[in-house]
């Protein structure tokens, strides 16, 4: 056993070392984290605009403006937020990339980005590809475009301005060379891309990429994968979400797919969305709120009851690690069955009831400190049941965590009794 | 002033720990700037710190900035210390670790 752990750790470690070098999926997973205001406000204005309560349904049906209101703010925010990406994910890309004036590349991404989606001259620019459709498109540019405009930067191919100048100056100077080449050059794919099959290059993404990878990212397999991997690097002391952060990309795509179905009246297409993921972990990506709770409420030994004052509150928002290192679970080869079933558990359940429709999520997650049970409010359309779901995980967590910490709490007892206390492991 | 800058993923943990470890200072006469990050802001937050203190769950981090700051000392919280928010045998390591630097 010891053996296979060490070797799990072998494993892991250059694994999620790998993963953190890739600075754009942190850059995606930030700017995902920055729009959030404008994807949860626009979350609650299709919610109001399509809540089926009896008053509230009297109310919109008496004030027709109220809807139009609601479906405004939905329309302007959630429908298109590729473009506020297109927006975010280019400056915070540049910051990780530690770029030479990073504001400098928003205005050439923008102008990138809307130069490869299909417009009408001078009168209007689809929404269409502004939306969940064009994701991709806005990683891939936002990419591109950081890229490039790092090479001018960094190689001091700019038009440098005399040391009086005042460095305001100097820096729309210094971005003024990339954007003349980078600017023509999506000008030019942008038009020839029309005479292509695909019409436009959003159409390309779309189809050779996103919706491939949309499909098998969504599957079940894909994400038992993803709640596993999780599993796994916390086993190794990693946080989960440096190693989940390569599923980003398609949670991002998945959540904003879902929120627009909703916004349409539809049922969201895609299983795997932010929603399933909150519930199948149960108290944040370690999953450890039955652990604690069994420490708490039912353990007797000093050590035991000392790790529960510690642990008690921060796990109650999500935060796992205290109880991680704590106890430890990390590495710890008594605790590989609990530990690794309440995961597998927790993350079939979630999907089964999802997929088979007894609950629905909107694909949003406003935090992920937000406590389990309360969360359900925040994250589904029927909350009721999900506050339920969210209960039911607890109480099995719990029944899966109580006979392992019953050991390991007995053990510490004799020891206490007999005034032999052993270092903690770990 | 001892300038430390704590790191681990969300920045949320390493934060309980930093209120713990601001008291500690106060209450034994240290002069500490001591604030706490997610990695993801390191690149902005680091200029000026002492000490790199790095949460277990990010300490594969450990190697790449060991050599990309070698005028600072960069450590790893230890797992048990970490969990149990043991915030004075935390920052008296890390003090004693600046002091060797220096």
């Amino acid at each position: 056993m010891d053996k296979f752990i060490s070797k799990i750790e072998k494993v892991m470690l250059p694994i999620s070392e790998r993963i953190g070098k890739l600075v754009f999926l942190q850059a995606l997973a930030q700017t995902m984290q920055i729009i959030l205001p404008i994807t949860v406000v626009g979350g609650f204005a299709t919610l109001l605009a399509f809540l089926d309560i009896g008053f509230w349904t009297a109310v919109l049906e008496s004030v027709p403006i109220l809807r139009m209101i609601f479906m405004t703010i939905q329309s302007l925010t959630l429908s298109i937020i590729s473009l506020y990406m297109a927006v975010v994910l280019p400056y915070r890309y540049a910051l990780q990339l530690e770029v030479k004036n990073p504001f400098g590349v928003l205005p050439v991404n923008i102008a990138c980005f809307l130069l490869i989606t299909p417009t009408e001259l001078y009168t209007s620019i689809p929404a269409e590809w502004l939306g969940h459709k064009g994701i991709f498109a806005v990683m891939i540019i936002s990419f591109l475009v950081v890229r490039v405009y790092n090479l001018f930067m960094s190689r001091g191919i700019i038009i440098k301005m005399p040391e009086s100048v005042p460095t305001y100056v100097g820096e729309a100077f210094s971005a003024l060379l990339p954007a003349l080449v980078i600017i023509p050059v999506f000008g030019c794919v942008g038009q020839l891309m029309t005479l292509t099959p695909f019409g436009h290059m959003h159409q390309m993404i779309y189809d050779l990429i996103q919706a491939p990878l949309q499909g098998i990212g969504s599957s079940f397999g894909s994400y038992m994968l993803y709640i596993l991997t999780a599993a796994l690097s916390f086993f190794v002391g990693i946080h989960g979400m440096s190693t989940t952060s390569v599923w980003n990309p398609i949670t991002s795509a998945n959540a904003m797919q879902n929120l627009e179905a909703l916004s349409q009246g539809l049922v969201p297409p895609n299983v795997f969305d932010p929603g399933v993921v909150a519930t199948a972990f149960v108290g944040g990506m370690g999953s450890f709120l039955g652990t604690v709770l069994v420490i708490v409420l039912f353990m007797k030994s000093k050590r035991m009851k000392q790790l529960g004052k510690v642990c008690l509150v921060p796990q109650i928002f999500n935060i796992c690690e205290p109880v991680l290192f704590g106890l430890p679970i990390m590495l710890n080869p008594m605790l590989v069955i609990p530990y690794f079933s309440t995961y597998i558990v927790n993350a079939v359940v979630a999907w089964v009831t999802r997929a088979a429709g007894l609950v629905l999520y909107t694909g949003l997650d406003p935090s992920w400190t937000i406590p389990m049970v309360l969360k359900a409010f925040f994250i589904s359309q029927t909350p009721v049941r999900v506050a339920i779901l969210h209960i039911i995980l607890i109480v099995i967590d719990m029944l899966i965590w109580y006979p392992f910490l019953k050991v390991i709490d007995k053990q510490y007892l004799r020891e206490e009794d007999s005034g032999v206390i052993t270092p903690a492991q770990g | 002033m001892t300038t430390i800058r704590l790191y681990c993923h969300h920045g949320a943990t390493t934060k309980m720990l930093v209120s713990k470890m601001d008291a500690y200072a106060k209450s034994n006469g240290y002069e500490c700037d001591i604030q706490a990050f997610p990695y993801t802001s390191l690149v902005e937050s680091v200029k000026g710190a002492d000490a790199i203190l790095l949460a277990p769950q990010v300490r594969f981090k450990l190697d790449s900035l060991t050599k990309e700051y070698p005028d600072k000392a960069v450590i790893v919280i230890e797992a048990a210390d970490y969990g149990m928010m043991e915030a004075g045998k935390i920052l008296e390591y890390a003090l004693n670790k600046i002091k060797e630097k220096e």
